[in-house]
């Protein structure tokens, strides 16, 4: 995210986004970062901030207005517009962290990490206003350690472990090339058991031969196994 | 310039909304120069040349009455009538400087002015106060020549000391020739003064027509004229105490500024306004124009909010040089005291320390003129020594432009400096 917004200048090679240089305004200048801590001013409201954010992308007079008011509606923090951002519980920072992000409506949207430590309604209010962007033709890099975030809003998922790219294609490229068997769950006894199998009929006749069981569940690969399988089971630093 | 400007006037209305900041900031300043100001400003005139004196009347006439009361309306004392014993123990505890005591027979010795012993009184000082009990005797003596000039202005008064002294002359025995024209002068005098006495009571008009002398005869006129003194040195307490106050305005404000810079780089804001198209100078620019806007508020609010206590520019031409000046050094500062340290904790306890070192030598806590050869020229080393000097130049040294030219390069030179130091060492990567 550093390289991809000019804060870092790359070691070997050379970063473009969008064809353009990002250590340049220019470049940056269609890029909408939402980082992973809140970068918002806590003693401004939510209206005081974007229009801050919203001045410094460019934007001016009534369209700036307009922007601020759209955003503060769509994020729900209308009502709370005028209030001092310290008095936002964590998923309104959040809402109002995304919307500086989009107040100029950038080619490109960085998100880091958007839904840490949010509530249920929050998170799924974010996810709307992600998909509405998606859906409105803007790009989207969405940084995320919740697989099903990922399944859910991108079209195509990259896997990097420590600094290392391990698979890109979409979700199911990647459920096909790295997902792996069907995971059969067979409750006997009180105690479940799960197989991998590739032929889900033959191996429930097999569990039937073992003896009798009280239920059974099929699972199909998601895209949790495929970063398991991919980064293996050692803790990370 | 726009960005610059809303880079300037968020970090403005930051300053705003932090109430300690603000009061450190604004109100603090205000109030060591109102403290600083007050307390080494004399008091009244009238306060502060009043004597405590015990009077004592063991005579209990009237003639000791009226000494009494023409000694309590005297504007330069604070007296109190007391006992002999409660007059000595308030001297001797230094609740007064003095104590007069009007001894028994003062009456009888007033009414015998011309012919017999003058009237004693007697005067107990504090031997630690000797100039206040010399100016206590001139005071005695001004007022007993006063209350005889009185005797001898009204016929009335002046007529029984001539028949005391008439008296006594006619009891005088033996047979010196030099006693009968006396005697025979006495008469006569006594006869004049009868009658003059006779017609002041009769008419007003009379009163005023044939006294010995006009009623506001005086032995010597004093005439006085009015004139400025040249100024030399503060005219007041606050003078001083003011460009001091508002030295500590100016490091908070710097110390505040670069502090905001350290929370910005750690609460992720600093990275948001370098990923928007902004370049670093836009960054550090609006900061830097926020600090030299917050400087000028604080030195005209200082100067406005002075002005009323006398702290007034004798040339106010001079502080369009050196209120930029002083923005500059403290900008500067301020872009010094972003880089001290990596965490918010590390850069306030720095930052403040700097400040602190700053301030004593430059005279910020104590006067430089207190202070020993060495400390005074390591004092030039620190902004806040000439931000004093500017100040007090302007206000009360008398300066024109060529003393604060000076002062004003010594300022901006520091502030470039510090910006140097500040800019090239700047943590970007840590945002």
């Amino acid at each position: 995210m550093a390289l991809l917004c000019g804060l870092l200048q790359p070691l070997s090679g050379t970063v473009r986004v969008l064809g353009g240089d990002p250590a340049l305004p220019s470049t940056r200048a269609h890029l909408g970062l939402a980082p992973q801590e809140l970068a918002l001013y806590e003693e401004l409201s939510a209206q005081e901030n974007l229009l801050v954010f919203g001045r410094l992308q460019g934007l001016k007079g009534a369209d700036l207005k307009e922007r601020v008011a759209v955003l503060l509606a769509e994020t729900g923090l209308a009502a709370r517009a005028r209030d001092r951002v310290s008095t936002y519980s964590g998923g309104m920072k959040r809402r109002l962290n995304l919307a500086a992000a989009l107040l100029h409506r950038p080619a490109l949207l960085l998100l880091d990490e958007a839904t840490v430590g949010v509530d249920p309604q929050s998170r799924l209010a974010l996810f709307d206003l992600v998909e509405n962007c998606r859906a409105s033709g803007q790009g989207l890099l969405y940084a995320t350690h919740h697989m099903e975030e990922a399944q859910r809003l991108c079209d195509r998922v990259a896997i990097v472990d420590q600094g290392c790219l391990l698979a890109l294609g979409t979700v199911p490229e990647l459920l096909q090339r790295h997902g792996g068997a069907l995971r059969l769950r067979v409750e006997r006894k009180g105690l479940v058991e799960e197989v991998e199998t590739r032929d889900a009929v033959a191996e429930l006749a097999r569990q039937q031969g073992l003896g009798p069981f009280e239920s059974f569940s099929l699972h199909p690969p998601d895209l949790e196994q495929v970063f398991m399988h991919l980064t293996g089971r050692s803790l990370r630093d | 310039m726009d960005k610059l400007w809303t880079l300037a006037m968020k970090d403005l209305r930051l300053l705003l909304r932090d109430r300690a900041g603000l009061f450190f900031t604004v109100a603090f300043p205000l109030l060591y120069a109102l403290f600083f100001g007050a307390v080494f400003s004399p008091g009244g005139e009238d306060e502060a040349r009043r004597i405590p004196v015990r009077l004592v009347d063991l005579d209990g006439s009237p003639a000791s009455r009226a000494f009494l009361d023409s000694l309590g309306a005297r504007k330069g004392l604070e007296c109190r009538v007391d006992s002999l014993a409660g007059a000595e123990a308030a001297v001797r505890r230094g609740r007064a400087s003095a104590a007069i005591i009007l001894p028994k027979g003062f009456g009888e010795a007033t009414r015998k002015l011309l012919s017999g012993e003058a009237p004693q009184v007697e005067l107990l000082a504090d031997p630690a106060r000797q100039a206040e009990g010399a100016l206590l005797q001139g005071m005695l003596m001004e007022l007993a020549f006063r209350r005889l000039q009185e005797t001898f202005q009204r016929p009335a008064l002046m007529l029984p000391q001539v028949r005391v002294w008439r008296d006594s002359l006619a009891l005088a025995p033996g047979k010196d020739p030099t006693l009968q024209p006396l005697r025979r002068w006495t008469g006569e005098l006594d006869l004049f003064l009868g009658h003059l006495a006779r017609q002041d009571s009769l008419s007003a008009k009379a009163q005023t027509g044939n006294r010995l002398a006009r009623p506001d005869f005086t032995p010597l006129r004093v005439v006085t004229r009015a004139l400025r003194q040249v100024r030399e040195g503060p005219q007041s307490a606050f003078e001083v105490s003011f460009p001091q106050g508002l030295v500590w305005g100016l490091i908070s404000v710097a110390a505040s500024f670069g502090l905001s810079l350290v929370v910005e780089r750690k609460e992720g804001t600093l990275r948001r306004l370098r990923a928007s198209p902004l370049r670093r100078r836009h960054i550090l620019g609006g900061k830097a124009l926020a600090c030299a806007l917050a400087v000028v508020a604080i030195c005209l609010a200082m100067l406005l909010c002075g002005r009323p206590l006398g702290v007034q520019a004798e040339r106010p031409l001079l502080l369009l040089a050196l209120i930029p000046s002083a923005a500059a050094a403290f900008t500067g500062l301020m872009l010094l005291v972003s880089v001290l340290g990596r965490t918010e904790r590390a850069a306030a306890g720095m930052g403040w320390s700097l400040m602190m070192v700053l301030a004593m030598a430059g005279g910020g806590m104590v006067p430089l003129m207190f202070m020993p050869d060495w400390m005074r020229t390591l004092s030039h080393a620190s902004p806040v020594k000439w931000t004093i000097l500017g100040f007090e130049g302007v206000l009360w040294r008398g300066f024109g432009w060529t003393e604060l030219l000076p002062v004003c390069v010594v300022l901006l030179s520091f502030g470039a400096l510090c910006a140097l130091v500040g800019l090239k060492a700047f943590r970007w990567r840590d945002a």
